[in-house]
């Protein structure tokens, strides 16, 4: 594949309670790299953690270090328990961080939940 | 049969059942409902619920900024216990809700800084591997 030579990029950290996945876009959303904890070969209950995170991190910052990427804009997504791991091995891998932002998507009340989550 | 009944039962107890139901409201209350200044992003890495689910012991960690400390946070949590209790209670249908305690969990980052000691230490081995192979070359040419 051809490396692309990104000098910035945003990191989007998506974080479950059963999986963490990380995707390293351009500034304009075009994927340039990605992991995830079942990508790296955790299977189960293993994906969720911390230390599965840790590693996602790894493997994506060394592609995207090959990829030319220097600074990055981060967006952490979810409750997971793996978002802090993954958010601190990305600032240890020699990144400059510009941005850290919490984009969970919040409804303002919206659409009506299944009956499961309806309970109180 | 009774003991491979009796030891799915131990692997998947209630407790475990109820703490990681708990670790998952507790995140959703902490992100959306509490907003205090001093309580930087939180995340939850561990619920430990006693055996009567009376307490429970929540192992966070921090992402604090400017001149938000661990400490600071931390105490603001603890001081929104009761809150947060009651929040929790309000989100899951339980008979007696845990008295929730919030301790700093320091596994995270010991955990980063051995995995990078170690690295280190094997990219210094490998590279007195390689440095030692080169000498021999060069004495054997």
């Amino acid at each position: 594949k051809a490396k692309k030579n990104v000098p910035s990029a945003i990191a989007h950290i998506h974080t479950t309670f059963n999986n963490t996945i990380i995707t390293i876009t351009d500034m304009k959303g075009d994927t340039i790299c990605w992991s995830s904890s079942g990508a790296i070969g955790f299977k189960g209950s293993k994906k969720n953690t911390p230390y599965a995170a840790q590693l996602v991190a790894q493997t994506v910052a060394k592609t995207a270090k090959e990829n030319g990427v220097k600074t990055l804009t981060i967006r952490i997504k979810g409750f997971g328990p793996g978002k802090d791991s993954a958010l601190r091995q990305l600032q240890a891998s020699d990144f400059e961080v510009s941005e850290i932002r919490n984009v969970t998507s919040l409804p303002h009340n919206g659409v009506r939940k299944p009956k499961k989550f309806r309970r109180r | 049969m009774m003991n491979k009944e009796i030891k799915m039962a131990k692997e998947y107890s209630r407790t475990s059942r109820v703490s990681q139901q708990v670790q998952k409201e507790l995140a959703r209350i902490l992100q959306q409902e509490v907003k205090d200044p001093r309580i930087g992003m939180v995340t939850i890495s561990g619920v430990d619920i006693t055996r009567d689910l009376a307490y429970a012991k929540v192992f966070v960690t921090f992402l604090t900024i400017g001149d938000q400390t661990n400490e600071e946070s931390l105490e603001g949590l603890n001081s929104a216990a009761g809150y947060i209790r009651r929040l929790l209670g309000k989100a899951m249908r339980l008979r007696i809700v845990p008295a929730v305690r919030f301790c700093f969990d320091e596994t995270l980052t010991e955990g980063l800084r051995l995995s990078e000691l170690v690295s280190g230490a094997v990219k210094k081995d490998r590279e007195k591997l390689l440095a030692s192979g080169r000498k021999e070359d060069e004495d054997n040419a």
